[in-house]
């Protein structure tokens, strides 16, 4: 068995009776493809794993949504379907009718990303409250409240080629792909950011779905991900881009995001996903951070502010600026943020490096020991514990770090 | 060969919560620990035991009476049994204690007395 065979089983088996049995079964779907598991989890140790995994799963998980159809007295007829073999287009198909469902755009933002990560990606309630940090009954609670507005308002499970407005229909799908990537690539769980590429990839694979903005996003998160061998060392520790060993970057992976940015530039649409990809992709060409072409990237950046104004990506901009202006025009672009930027990591890193920069370790530590205090991962805590230590400023006993 | 009948006692409902990752982990380490027994000649048969609890049959008052059972708490049963072969009690034990049932349940090591002896 290959790794993440059952969680792909698991989105697709529910795509798949989802769309066999309509939206408003979905719970039914996701408690047949359980059974199925837990019925593979008793036999298949004493009889062994059979020749075909996923064709014996999703053969179990149907007949068990045919006896529990047969067993309920307000359904007649048994969909003719769930006897037969589905193609395998037809499963990509169902697959892409599921992420459509989840991130209907009548469901919250959160509920939206839940639902994707419990039926599209096969993750367990667990596994998605601890990449959250929330508690387990907080994701629960999220799944009841968005199968419930699917099943009172009667979204419907509709395929790719049914859909008359895919476009508005896939903006939110997109958002939802680029908040999974990013939450995966942030906090380096690697299962949420592949998880988010294999969708998108399937977006772009679907003649109906593949529009340049999806193109688009492919190309940044594939071009973002190229760089994920390099981004924390031996001892778990973050790496900087500028301090990335670039010879560990996926070479395969850039190119593929190359030609989807290419694929991204046939229409007449701008969007964020356009500009961050560009950017990654002045990165992934870069030799050496020295070398990088920041004055593009820089106004990339001014662009992306424009179409989409936020904090961050002033401050990305402004570390873009600071390689051709200095730290100085750095600060400045960034003055006037601490309040809205109190609580988030990479402003006070940023913060920290422009000030050492500058020849000003004591205002950097200040910044770092922020920053330290925000770091949501291990690999993060490591790297700021050295800068610290580097800086002559780490002091162990303080109760903080512990 | 001594022959050893391992009985695998569990409660069955602490899988219903269990993540499709979660479930392929727990039958590749049985799939593992099974595979490496039967390649050392050392793996008799096994099976799983239908659900439920199973029935007790009994004479009482000279009728035969049937009663659900042994066990009737459901946290309790046995989901399962390996026959394996092994040189003595302590190795067969051995052999049961990386089995990954002894993680979440209990296996009883019970010798099978010989037909021929």
């Amino acid at each position: 068995m290959h790794e993440g065979l059952f969680r792909e089983s698991a989105g697709r088996i529910v795509a798949n009776l989802t769309r066999i049995l309509g939206s408003r079964h979905l719970e039914l779907a996701e408690e047949c493809v359980q059974d199925a598991m837990i019925r593979a989890m008793e036999t298949w140790p004493f009889h062994g794993v059979p020749a075909d995994p996923a064709a014996w799963l999703m053969r179990t998980a149907r007949n068990r949504a045919i006896d529990v159809l047969r067993r309920d007295q307000r359904l007649t007829a048994i969909p003719e379907q769930l006897e037969q073999v589905s193609s395998p287009t037809s499963a990509i198909d169902d697959e892409l009718g599921m992420m459509l469902l989840c991130c209907h755009p009548s469901i919250s933002r959160e509920s939206q990303v839940t639902l994707t990560l419990k039926t599209v990606a096969g993750l367990g309630v667990k596994e998605i409250a601890r990449a959250y940090l929330v508690p387990d009954a907080t994701v629960a609670q999220r799944l009841v409240r968005a199968k419930r507005q699917i099943r009172e308002e009667s979204i419907e499970f509709d395929l790719p080629d049914a859909i008359a407005n895919i476009q508005g229909r896939l903006d939110s799908v997109l958002e939802v792909l680029y908040l999974l990537f990013n939450e995966g690539y942030s906090l380096y769980v690697r299962e949420f950011s592949e998880e988010a590429i294999r969708l998108a990839r399937l977006l772009t694979a679907n003649p109906k779905t593949a529009l340049p903005t999806c193109h688009a996003l492919g190309a940044l998160m594939l071009l973002q991900s190229a760089r994920d061998a390099a981004r924390i060392d031996a001892e778990g520790s973050l790496v900087l881009l500028r301090d990335q060993d670039r010879s560990r970057w996926d070479r395969q992976r850039i190119s593929q995001g190359m030609r989807h940015l290419e694929l991204a530039s046939s229409g007449n649409e701008l969007t964020r996903y356009h500009l961050e990809a560009g950017i990654a992709s002045h990165h992934a060409l870069a030799g050496s951070w020295e070398s990088t072409n920041w004055i593009a990237i820089a106004d990339a950046y001014e662009t992306l502010e424009s179409i989409h104004p936020s904090p961050v990506v002033r401050l990305n901009r402004a570390v873009a600026a600071s390689q051709w202006q200095g730290a100085r025009a750095g600060l400045d672009l960034i003055a006037g943020l601490e309040q809205q930027l109190a609580k988030y990591q990479p402003f006070h890193a940023t913060c920290g490096y422009f000030w050492r920069t500058l020849g000003h370790p004591q205002k950097a530590a200040v910044c770092y020991r922020h920053a330290l205090r925000l770091a949501r991962t291990k690999a993060e805590t490591a790297y700021f514990r050295t800068l610290l230590t580097d800086l002559g400023c780490f002091r162990v006993d303080i109760t903080e770090f512990t | 060969m001594p022959q050893y009948l391992l009985l695998l006692h569990e409660d069955p409902s602490q899988y219903t919560d269990a993540s499709p990752a979660e479930m392929q982990a727990i039958i590749e380490k049985y799939s593992a620990w099974a595979g490496k027994l039967a390649s050392q000649g050392r793996l008799a048969g096994g099976n799983k035991l239908q659900d439920g609890s199973g029935r007790a049959v009994r004479k009482a008052n000279g009728k035969v009476a049937v009663t659900d059972g042994p066990y009737t708490e459901a946290k309790e049963i046995v989901g399962g049994y390996f026959i394996v072969e092994a040189d003595s009690y302590e190795q067969a034990v051995e052999l049961s204690s990386d089995c990954p049932h002894v993680e979440n349940g209990v296996v009883e090591v019970r010798e099978i007395e010989p037909t021929n002896a």
